[in-house]
């Protein structure tokens, strides 16, 4: 008769205690917040995309520069996430697994770039790769430009983004415990078995959360990039800088357009990770 | 503890960790302070005493502060709104609250002034009543922050309150306490480290915000501009030490509240509950 | 009168979790409700305190009504089994907490919150935070702050639960003797029959929801009512036999009449409840000097501390009916518990194997409350045939019957429910009538609210019922006999078994049924054409071959019969072949929701069989 008492539990949960007035109150305060600062403006961003019908959006996006600079961002992300699944992961299991001197002030590092400004970082990369920085007697002979290509683009990003999969992967890894990989060496399993075996298919979900993660905030990255690659019309500029040129000009259309399309795909990138996330936890 | 053998060897794994880390974040920060700091601290205060720098400090403070006042009391609600009640469109308000982080915050500044702008009918009515301009001024600052880091406070009270221990409010109710003192004395206190965390959060983001404040704030010098936008201005005027020096102040905030904030969620790890 | 509750109810989901419960508790008494988990216990601690709204009843504390009362106006201390102290404040805090909401001024707050420290042995503590505290200190903190404001009455819900044995027990006599300092009339939950018996001036014992029973512990332990209560409150060994005028009988072996029992009126059976330490073990049996039950085998001896424990392998008394300790399926014997001091085991020695003759110092008579029908009617001609059906099982099994009269209300079938009665009326334990004028699954549902029953008897066309007999078994634990057309009193059962667990249950009620019929029984098992497993059959033997065993204690003669093919096809032609009457499935196990559905063999197997009755009886295996 367990699941009697788990139910009575969770009705329990439901009860509150203040007057119904309060209830009201507080419940529409909070409607009317989010609607305002949230749902209003949503809303009337598609409205107004909408405002020349569908066609005018379609045109918009069919521009080449704005296919251009879609398939860019795009570029940019798949290889920021490529570089970060990768390396994450290995970050991720070091930093919990591993104890050696300097690692909590490591992990206080790896949240930095949450907090610090695009445009700073931008101007890291800068001092680093630009005409006067720190690799550049290293680079110029070699021929590689940095700063001001899609290299610089890349790195910018790849800094911005450094976190989420590391987050993503650190509480699943603290969750896992090493029983489990300890269980499996005392069966015979070696490292690698042990890996891939018993540790991978446990991180699945966190990488894949951590990938979507990562993909949704790298291709709204505007500040660092704007720093580091320019936004040269046709070389460097991403869909972000796009928009920012589009409004420059005047293009409003095209500025919504391709507002709302790359909101809408991070929106359903982290709407559906969400999504699936409940769906898996139950 | 880390099993007897990682997959090529456990230095391996380390040295490639500790190169990314090295090579993403501890190189570019060096290059910054040691350019910023060329001319010593004294140099660096100057840079950022300069009257255009400064307003933009300080207007990057204050606008930060005023966000993360009215973010922590709206999240705080919301949170308790969520978990304690039922009502229609509930489940809409909590997908709603993770929106801000998917979408780009440039999006999010071209969608404000979209909204608010002063040929917009709400920013013409708004400007024309109540005589405040929204976007390309301060409040319109506020509002794209508002918006950016509506999930920090409420995603990080929300589970607390969920598993709250619901016992000591039942306790408290058979001692003989109204509804008020049962929030304020029980409810409240395992809330504090949590709302404290989040209102930091809140702040550290926003000083460092740029996407949509470059769209929606108007960069007016002296009047609008925050410390970002000035950095970008100093960027492209080439403006070497001014840079690094506004680079460095935020850099050293953004670094000190992270600190603060981990240091808080290691403590409220530490309470018994 | 501190505490009293009026008929008070309350329901879950239609479930009622508090059903009808109605308790008058003394000023300065120590009660304990005692159950196990899902019993209601603690939601009635939660009800008198007002956390939960009642939905019937009344609940009165020293003669004022707080039915509808908030809990802060209840003025009741409850302590919690979690504890529930207030993390963030200090013990001190913690225990002054009613008095500053009550606006006690400081001094006197003090002084009070002093007091309460000493009498819990906290003194000097009060300045540490709850997490500092070990979790017998924290339960008395609790205690100590619902204490402080001298409440009218105090709740304890498994207070004593999270901790070790050796502190709950003196924790436990600590807290018997500050009850009876302060002489706060006091209601404790647990489920531990011991603590009960320690700490109550008296017991109330809840099952499902009901408080079946209410007395001291010498009353429930020496003289329970009911076998619930029998069994729960320590080892009881519990048997079928009859109440005569001379005595009580069971089987051949005959015992004085127990004293407590007045009226002598006519012989009926009932349970005969003696405890593990009523029994007397002797090498022969002229070294008993009280009445014996034959020679046993020791099965098993353990070492208990201040005595020893022994079960006993007693040969089968025919007519007799064992019900506790629980005899395995495919078992052929009964089992007795006893035990004895170390003095009586060293003067006579018993090892595993080992003979002894068995001795009854003083037995108990329980009402035995027989078998529960519930006979379904519409007034229409197939509820004919369920009622002649159901009342002939029901005179043979002495059952008590219930006739329930659903669908529209007329004077009709009100007229047609009297007729019936007086058909039936002779020859039954008892007999009762209603009428609830809905459609019969809600008639049901409401029926076996009030009452348990053991088996619903209903008429059944295949086309029209299906669905109703599902919804039907959902309605309650019961088992359901489907009646198809008139016919006679069974007297040969095909009982159609599925190996397992459940099978087991099956094989159980049915033989348990079939023995007051006196009929005959035959346990099919049907394999699947394709299987040919030795490993299988020779399982499905050993299977069959205990289901006989164990009909055979109750009874019952039994064959065994494999066949194998389609499984309602097997049973429809055995059925054909030999002239069953009674055909008896099991019912699958219910879904999650408790939803049953008889598809599969069951629905195959009732639509092809429309002469003869068939029970369909439910595994407690459904239940959690």
């Amino acid at each position: 008769m367990s699941t009697v008492n788990t139910d009575i539990d969770s009705k329990r949960r439901m009860i509150s205690r203040e007057t119904p007035w309060i209830r009201r109150i507080l419940i529409g305060l909070v409607l009317t917040y989010v609607s305002l600062l949230i749902l209003l403006p949503i809303l009337s961003l598609v409205v107004n995309a909408f405002q020349d019908g569908l066609d005018a959006i379609v045109s918009a996006l069919s521009q080449p520069d704005v296919i251009k600079a879609f398939r860019l961002t795009l570029l940019i992300s798949l290889v920021v996430v490529a570089v970060h699944a990768i390396f994450g992961t290995l970050t991720a299991w070091v930093l919990v697994r591993d104890r050696f001197p300097g690692r909590i002030f490591l992990n206080g590092l790896i949240d930095l770039p949450f907090a610090i400004s695009p445009v700073v970082v931008g101007y890291m990369l800068l001092l680093l790769f630009g005409r006067n920085g720190l690799f550049a007697p290293i680079l110029e002979p070699l021929g590689i430009k940095v700063a001001f290509a899609v290299p610089g683009m890349v790195l910018a990003t790849l800094f911005v983004t450094l976190p989420f999969m590391i987050r993503e992967l650190i509480p699943v890894l603290e969750n896992l415990g090493t029983h489990q990989e300890q269980a499996a060496s005392t069966m015979g399993a070696n490292g690698w078995q042990i890996f891939w075996r018993v540790t991978f298919p446990a991180l699945r979900w966190g990488i894949i959360y951590g990938i979507m993660l990562t993909l949704a905030r790298a291709l709204g990255e505007f500040g660092a990039i704007l720093v580091i690659g320019g936004g040269i019309q046709g070389r460097t500029e991403t869909a972000t800088l796009y928009i920012y040129r589009a409004l420059d000009e005047r293009q409003y259309i095209g500025a919504y357009s391709a507002s709302l399309l790359l909101g809408l795909f991070s929106f359903l990138l982290v709407i559906g990770t969400d999504l699936i996330r409940r769906r898996e936890r139950k | 503890m880390i099993p007897n053998k990682l997959p090529w060897g456990r230095w391996a794994v380390r040295g490639a960790a500790l190169t990314y880390l090295i090579f993403l974040l501890i190189i570019p920060l060096l290059v910054i302070f040691r350019d910023g700091l060329r001319e010593g601290l004294a140099g660096l205060w100057h840079q950022i005493t300069l009257p255009i720098a400064w307003h933009a400090l300080l207007l990057t403070l204050w606008t930060a502060a005023v966000m993360t006042l009215i973010n922590t009391v709206m999240g705080a609600i919301t949170a308790y709104v969520l978990v304690r009640y039922d009502f229609p469109a509930k489940a809409l308000i909590n997908s709603v609250v993770d929106v801000p982080l998917a979408i780009p915050t440039l999006v999010t500044g071209v969608m404000l002034v979209i909204l608010f702008g002063p040929q917009q009918v709400l920013g013409a009515w708004l400007k024309e009543v109540f005589g405040i301009s929204i976007i390309f001024a301060p409040p319109g600052i506020v509002l794209a922050l508002l918006f950016i880091t509506f999930p920090f406070v409420v995603r990080v009270v929300q589970p607390v309150l969920q598993n709250m221990d619901r016992t000591q409010e039942d306790a408290a109710v058979t001692l003989g306490a109204g509804a008020w003192t049962i929030f304020r004395r029980i409810t409240l206190p395992p809330l504090i480290l949590p709302l404290t965390s989040g209102a930091l959060l809140s702040f550290a983001r926003a000083i460092g915000e740029f996407g949509s404040v470059v769209i929606v704030a108007g960069n007016i010098p002296f009047y609008s501009q925050t410390a970002a936008v000035y950095l970008l201005g100093e960027v492209e005027s080439e403006n070497r030490l001014g840079a690094s020096a506004v680079s460095i102040v935020m850099i050293a905030i953004a670094f000190g509240l992270m600190m603060l904030v981990d240091w808080l969620q290691r403590r409220d790890r530490r309470v018994y509950k | 009168m501190s505490i009293v509750l009026e008929k008070l109810t309350k329901r879950y989901d239609e479930h009622p979790v508090v059903n009808n419960v109605s308790l008058e508790i003394k000023d300065g008494e120590f009660f304990v409700l005692l159950g196990s988990s899902g019993s209601g216990k603690t939601t009635i601690l939660s009800l008198i305190a007002g956390l939960v709204p009642a939905d019937q009843g009344r609940i009165l504390l020293h003669g004022r009504d707080v039915t509808w009362l908030p809990p802060q106006q209840r003025n009741v201390g409850f302590v919690f089994q979690n504890y529930a102290l207030f993390q963030y404040m200090t013990v001190t805090d913690n225990v002054e907490f009613g008095l500053s909401i009550r606006k006690v001024p400081a001094i006197k707050r003090r002084q009070r919150r002093d007091e309460l420290l000493e009498l819990v042995g906290l003194a000097g503590l009060g300045n540490r935070m709850p997490w500092q505290l070990s979790g017998g200190q924290q339960q008395r903190v609790a205690l100590a702050r619902a204490l402080a404001y001298q409440p009218d009455v105090l709740l304890l819900d498994e207070p004593l639960g999270a901790l070790d044995a050796k502190i709950r027990i003196e924790l436990r006599r600590n807290l018997k003797s500050i009850q009876r300092k302060l002489g706060v009339a006091t209601i404790f939950v647990t489920h531990d029959q011991e603590e009960a018996f320690d700490l109550a001036d008296r017991i109330g014992v809840m099952s499902y929801g009901r408080l079946l029973e209410v007395g001291t512990p010498e009353e429930l332990y020496q003289q329970p009512q009911t076998e619930f209560v029998a069994s729960f409150l320590g080892t009881a060994n519990l048997m079928v036999g009859r109440l005569t005028s001379q005595g009580v009988n069971l089987g051949k072996w005959h015992f004085p009449k127990p004293k407590d029992i007045q009226e002598i009126g006519t012989e009926r059976r009932v349970q005969v409840l003696f405890r593990p330490e009523d029994v007397a073990l002797a090498p022969d049996a002229a070294d008993l000097d009280c009445p014996n039950l034959g020679q046993a085998d020791v099965e098993a001896v353990s070492f208990a501390g201040a005595y020893e424990r022994l079960r006993l392998r007693l040969p089968p008394i025919p007519g007799v009916r064992p019900i506790s300790p629980v005899v395995a399926f495919g078992s052929d014997f009964f089992l007795i518990d006893a035990t004895r001091s170390p003095e009586q085991a060293s003067r006579f020695p018993l090892h595993p194997g080992e003979k002894a003759w068995v001795g009854v110092h003083r037995i108990h008579a329980l009402a035995h409350p027989g078998l529960n029908f519930l006979i379904l009617t519409d007034g229409s001609p197939r509820s004919e045939a369920a009622i002649s059906l159901g009342g002939q099982i029901g005179r043979l099994a002495h059952a008590r019957v219930t006739l329930l009269g659903c669908g529209q209300t007329t004077e009709q079938l009100d007229a047609h429910l009297e007729e019936a009665r007086k058909q039936l009326g002779s020859g039954l334990a008892a007999i009762e009538t209603l009428l609830i004028s809905e459609p019969a699954v809600h008639a049901v549902a409401q029926a076996v609210e009030k009452r348990p029953y053991d088996m619903i008897i209903m008429g059944f066309g295949y086309q029209e019922d299906l669905q109703l007999a599902e919804q039907i078994l959902e309605a309650g634990e019961h088992n359901l006999l489907l009646v198809p057309q008139p016919q006679p009193t069974p007297s040969k059962a095909l009982i159609c078994v599925a190996i397992g667990e459940p099978g087991k249950d099956d094989v159980l009620f049915a033989g348990r049924l079939v023995s007051h019929l006196s009929a005959e029984a035959t346990l099919l098992s049907v394999l699947p054409s394709s299987v040919h497993d030795q490993n299988m059959n020779s399982r499905i033997e050993r299977f069959l071959e205990g289901g006989v065993r164990s009909l055979s204690l109750l009874g019952v003669p039994a064959k065994t019969v494999v066949r194998s093919g389609l499984t309602s096809e097997e049973i429809y032609t055995a059925v054909r072949e030999n002239g069953y009457d009674l055909v008896v499935l099991g019912a699958p196990l219910s879904k999650p929701g408790r939803r049953i559905s008889l598809g599969g063999v069951v629905s195959q197997t009732l639509e092809k069989i429309t002469t003869c009755s068939v029970l369909i009886v439910r595994s407690h295996y459904y239940r959690g």
